[in-house]
């Protein structure tokens, strides 16, 4: 493989390499634009608020559309941060430390996101602290509320831990620093010394918090596909839906941190960091996620075909040959089975093909959402003879579309500015990374 | 304030008595707040059951007005009472009165369908009928399960209510209800002035709050004056029978039979049975049917093919 | 005692407040008086005196609604030679249900035949209109007892004779019901006839639903008997099977209020939650000896 990558070998030049940098050109015009998009998004929401959800194409019946997807969406993303940084590094793949904190970014953009879109959906988002002082522990919103927040707290802290060293590092070349950066940065590292002692703290917490990120992350995703499968409805009306939500989480998690480190990399020119390696590990990490997910898929759907219930027949044939199948079979076909295959080959783990993959699985995977999420609420359980055909029909309108593309540019919005703040890699760790190689060489 | 206190129930008392006497609902108005009523200083004599004479102030002489039941009082049942409604199919010809006098009782917007006759068609060989359709008030509500702020709950007298004005329009409930039962104001609802003024109580729905979820009530406000509800009185046909589990009755307006009985001879059964909902609302079968099946305009031309 | 009847019409003629739902005020009624038709019923429960029903209608469209807000006259007699007792507005079921004040009761009773008459007079609108009924003095009676662990209801009827003597009535139909929230429930079965003492009994059935303490409501009806009128005689028992009341809404269920939430379920959240609270603390108190390290 010839590859223009370096091992950095200097302690300064890798901090030059991974310093914080003030957007250029492009990095500007990327912000204006989520600015503007998010702003957009903002005008129509409060034209929601004043006008109420009848702007949106949501009628009973449809009762649900594509905010409930596109918060599903967003905590599927969020689920990332605990596959890189707790569930690799707890197994000691050591080639992912460089992507933990790209992760971390990800996934608390995404949940803050999530808990955003899920407000955007109330009726009443005026009443939300009834969520709080009226909570009933039976509801699994409520359950869904607590694992949020809860995760919330535990990606923040597991973003902000490894930070510190970083931080301290970077204090130390004040000239370096705008003054607000100079302040922050003092603040949040809180005079971090680099004791050993310190050290011993810090990455013993850092590992109690990648246990308990696992349970709360297969909580937070479990209890979301709970919202759907406590239900009677077809196509929800599973006891698989936890894991198929796990597992398709995972999926498009991994395609995230794909793309974002491909962009990354061109942008701050870090391939002496990310390495094609790590694109080729990323590459088979995502195939075998596919491919539990696509497991999973072939129950969800073959098994209610083989047993052709009669709730279940019409929205089966509506994705499989009906309304819903050209979409159905793009998103099954190019966000999944065409990944597992070019992922097999070596060459299609190659960088671009990989971006050009993860993008196919991302987008497929927020129409999946869409795909779990809407048809099944087209056929009730009652006859639906005399309900008007448009309820049935959903399709979002245009205050719906931008409301949701302002929540998707927010999220970017918010991991570019993490990006602008913090270090993309996490700097102490290469540090250390590259005295451990070069005392073995010793 | 002794003093005050004696006077407030004796004229309740006295009050009471004018009811007594014209068998309508007179009362001293708003008893509870008798001291702020200015009194016109005339007195009236009233006559009471037992030959009595009593004075009372013209002043306190209004009609009552409908006792308002707030959201909190609104969560305990109606002492003693379990209500059921039990529905023959056999006797329903799609009249859509009961569907009528709903909308007009609770002001609903016709998108607002509180009360559905649905056309049911049990295989492909069977003779379709008509199926009156409303909130059946579950005693095991899939819909209060899911309510994450116990804006819809469970009463002692068997019925679901809606808080509206606790409801932060989540419309969990919406999806969980298996009989879609539920609706959704999406936009400020179209209502008159005076509804809109009206204090909110759970028992009457009204006036309905944008961003909620509303249903069907079973009327708490007319059976807690021993009236039934609209849909039941409604229908010229008899469809709807409802009464109090309690006392093992029900009555479609012009009859009274005992539930027990009913629900054995006529073979009653509930809606999805098998979903464990166990749901406050019986069908009688379609069996010796009062009416042969007439297809209305709107399900022959609407729909086509999308029974069950 | 006209000051009585004043204050009965006062009362009953303040208006009651209704929305919108005054029914038949056509702006044809203004020049052209309306017709109506009046009907007057005879009631008398347990012997309490009598009660006049008077029920006002008008013909809208083909069919009958009733007319609110209406004075109805009533006498005793017809409207030549009568007495008069009192009158009332209809209410918002077009009734108006006059109970004969006791000081006028003992002059009624002297005689074995009433006749009542209600009348429309003068009314703004409304063509005059008067109706009668002639009923014959009546007098019931309820009682219960128990004969071989059957529980039995009896009920005897007398009416007045020429001579104003109280005689049994042989071959009268009364209806056995038990009162129910929105309606009477028969309970007699078959018909049930009196016998030449005026005495029909009826098994009364042993699995009825009482209140709490087994107490039921009976009544027995005639209903507008063309001598007698509509006699009731009403009578409460504990024959009922008791009520066993189970308050759903306190049960520990996954429906019930968040209160009432199941034992387990708070218990399983609260340890998840309390574990994850606890775990974070330990780490906020690390990130604590971390900052003191630093400053020590």
């Amino acid at each position: 493989m010839i590859t223009n990558e370096h091992i950095p070998q200097n302690v300064n030049t890798i901090i030059n390499d991974l310093e914080p940098r003030a957007f250029g050109r492009i990095g500007k015009l990327w912000v204006a634009v989520l600015v503007g998009f998010s702003l957009i998004g903002l005008f129509f929401y409060i034209q929601q608020v004043r006008q109420g959800l009848g702007i949106t194409a949501m009628r009973d019946y449809s009762t649900w559309g594509i905010y409930v997807s596109n918060f599903v969406f967003f905590v599927a993303i969020s689920l990332v941060g605990s596959l890189i940084s707790a569930i690799l590094k707890l197994s000691k793949a050591k080639w992912a430390d460089p992507l933990t904190r790209i992760a971390e970014m990800i996934a608390v953009a995404a949940i803050i996101f999530a808990a955003i879109v899920i407000i955007i959906d109330m009726g009443r988002p005026d009443r939300f602290y009834n969520v709080i002082i009226h909570a009933r522990i039976q509801s699994p919103i409520t359950w869904d509320v607590i694992v949020i927040t809860t995760y919330l707290f535990i990606s923040l802290l597991l973003l902000y831990l490894p930070l510190i060293p970083d931080l301290a590092i970077l204090r130390k070349r004040p000239e370096r620093l705008s003054k607000w950066q100079n302040n922050l940065y003092g603040w949040l590292s809180m005079n971090w010394k680099d004791l050993p002692v310190q050290k011993n703290i810090l990455n013993k917490s850092i590992s109690i918090l990648a246990v308990i990120i696992i349970p709360v992350a297969f909580g937070i995703h479990t209890v979301t596909s709970w919202l759907f499968a406590t239900t009677f409805r077809p196509g929800w009306d599973s006891t698989n839906f936890g894991p198929y939500f796990v597992s398709g989480a995972f999926m498009v998690g991994a395609a995230t941190v794909i793309a974002a480190m491909y962009v990354f990399r061109k942008a701050y020119k870090l391939e002496n960091y990310i390495h094609l390696k790590h694109f080729d590990y990323m590459g088979r990490l995502l195939v075998l996620l596919s491919l539990i997910y696509l497991y999973f898929n072939i129950n969800e759907y073959f098994i209610p075909a083989y047993k052709m219930k009669t709730s279940e027949v019409e929205h089966l044939k509506e994705l499989f040959i009906g309304r819903h199948a050209q979409l159905f079979w793009a998103v099954q076909i190019l966000g999944m089975i065409v990944p597992i295959v070019v992922l097999i080959f070596k060459r299609g783990r190659r960088p671009l093909p990989l971006l050009v993959i993860s993008i196919m699985v991302i987008v497929g995977a927020w129409f999946k959402r869409f795909l779990i999420v809407v048809p099944s609420l087209a056929h009730p359980l009652i006859p639906t003879n005399r309900v008007d055909p448009t309820w049935l029909n959903y399709f979002p309108t245009i205050p719906e579309w931008f409301i949701t593309i302002g929540t998707l540019c927010g999220a970017l919005l918010i991991i570019t500015m993490l990006v602008r703040v913090f270090p993309i890699i996490p700097i102490s760790e290469t540090i250390e990374e590259m005295n451990a190689r070069q005392n073995k060489k010793l | 304030m002794d003093k005050s206190d004696n006077n407030r129930r004796s004229f309740i008392k006295k009050a009471g008595l004018a009811g007594l006497l014209t068998g309508s609902t007179w009362v001293a108005s708003d008893a509870f707040q008798s001291n702020q009523i200015e009194k016109s200083g005339k007195t009236v004599q009233l006559l009471s059951q037992d030959g009595e004479l009593v004075e009372v102030d013209e002043a306190f002489l209004k009609p009552i007005p409908d006792i308002h039941i707030s959201p909190e009082e609104a969560r305990e049942g109606i002492e003693g009472r379990k209500f059921v409604m039990v529905i023959d199919l056999a006797q329903c010809k799609n009249l859509r009165k009961c569907h009528d006098a709903c909308e007009k009782m609770h002001y609903l917007s016709p998108e607002k369908e509180w009360l559905k006759v649905l056309k049911m068609q049990d295989n492909e060989l069977a003779e379709p009928y008509w199926q009156p359709t409303m909130c059946f008030h579950c005693d095991q509500p899939p819909c209060v399960k899911v309510c994450p702020v116990d804006a819809t709950f469970k009463r002692s007298d068997g019925i679901v209510l809606i808080d509206n004005e606790r409801c932060i329009g989540c419309r969990f409930c919406m999806v969980a209800c298996p009989y879609s039962a539920r609706t959704f104001d999406w936009s400020e609802p179209q209502i008159p002035l005076e509804i809109a003024e009206m204090p909110y109580s759970p028992e009457t729905s009204c006036p309905p709050k944008k961003g909620t979820v509303s249903k069907c009530d079973f009327c708490p406000d007319k059976t807690r004056k021993g009236e039934l509800p609209p849909c039941v009185t409604a229908c010229p046909n008899g469809v709807f029978y409802f009464g109090d589990e309690n006392e093992d009755a029900v009555s479609n307006g012009s009859v009274t039979v005992k539930l027990s009985t009913l629900l054995a001879d006529r073979a009653g059964y509930r809606y999805m049975e098998d979903l464990g909902t166990k749901p406050r609302v019986y069908y009688l079968p379609p069996v010796n049917r009062a009416f042969p099946f007439e297809d209305d305009e709107y399900t022959r031309t609407q729909n086509e093919g999308h029974d069950h | 005692m006209k000051k009585i009847i004043y204050s009965l019409v006062l009362i009953l003629s303040i208006s009651l407040c209704s929305e919108g739902i005054l029914i038949g005020q056509d702006d044809t009624t203004v020049n052209e008086p309306v017709k109506i038709r009046l009907s007057l019923l005879y009631q008398n429960i347990n012997n309490t005196g009598p009660r006049l029903l008077a029920t006002v209608k008008t013909k809208v469209d083909r069919s009958y609604i009733t007319l609110e807000d209406v004075n109805v006259k009533f006498y005793f007699g017809d409207s030549d030679e009568s007495l008069y007792l009192g009158s009332l507005k209809t209410n918002d079921s077009g009734e108006a249900l006059f109970l004969v004040p006791e000081t006028l009761r003992k002059i009624i009773d002297t005689t074995a035949v009433y006749l009542y008459t209600a009348a429309v007079q003068n009314e703004p609108g409304i063509k005059d209109k008067e109706t009668d009924v002639e009923i014959i003095k009546s007098k019931v009676d309820l009682s219960f007892y128990e004969e071989d662990s059957i529980k039995k209801v009896r009920y005897q009827f007398w009416t007045a004779d020429s001579l104003g003597n109280m005689i049994p009535v042989e071959d009268l139909n009364p209806i056995f019901y038990i009162e129910r929230l929105f309606g009477l429930l028969a309970v007699s079965g078959e018909f049930a006839t009196t016998d030449e003492e005026g005495v029909c009994e009826i098994v009364f059935p042993d699995n009825l639903l009482g209140d709490s303490n087994g107490k039921l409501k009976v009544l027995v009806k005639i209903d507008d008997h063309d001598d007698y009128g509509t006699i009731i005689a009403k009578a409460q028992i504990d024959w009922g099977i008791p009520l066993v009341q189970s308050d759903q809404s306190l049960e520990r269920e996954l429906w019930s209020s968040g209160a009432n939430a199941p034992i387990y379920l708070v218990f399983i959240v609260n340890a998840l939650l309390g574990g994850i609270v606890f775990t974070l603390i330990y780490i906020i108190f690390n990130l604590y000896r971390i900052y003191t390290l630093s400053h020590e």
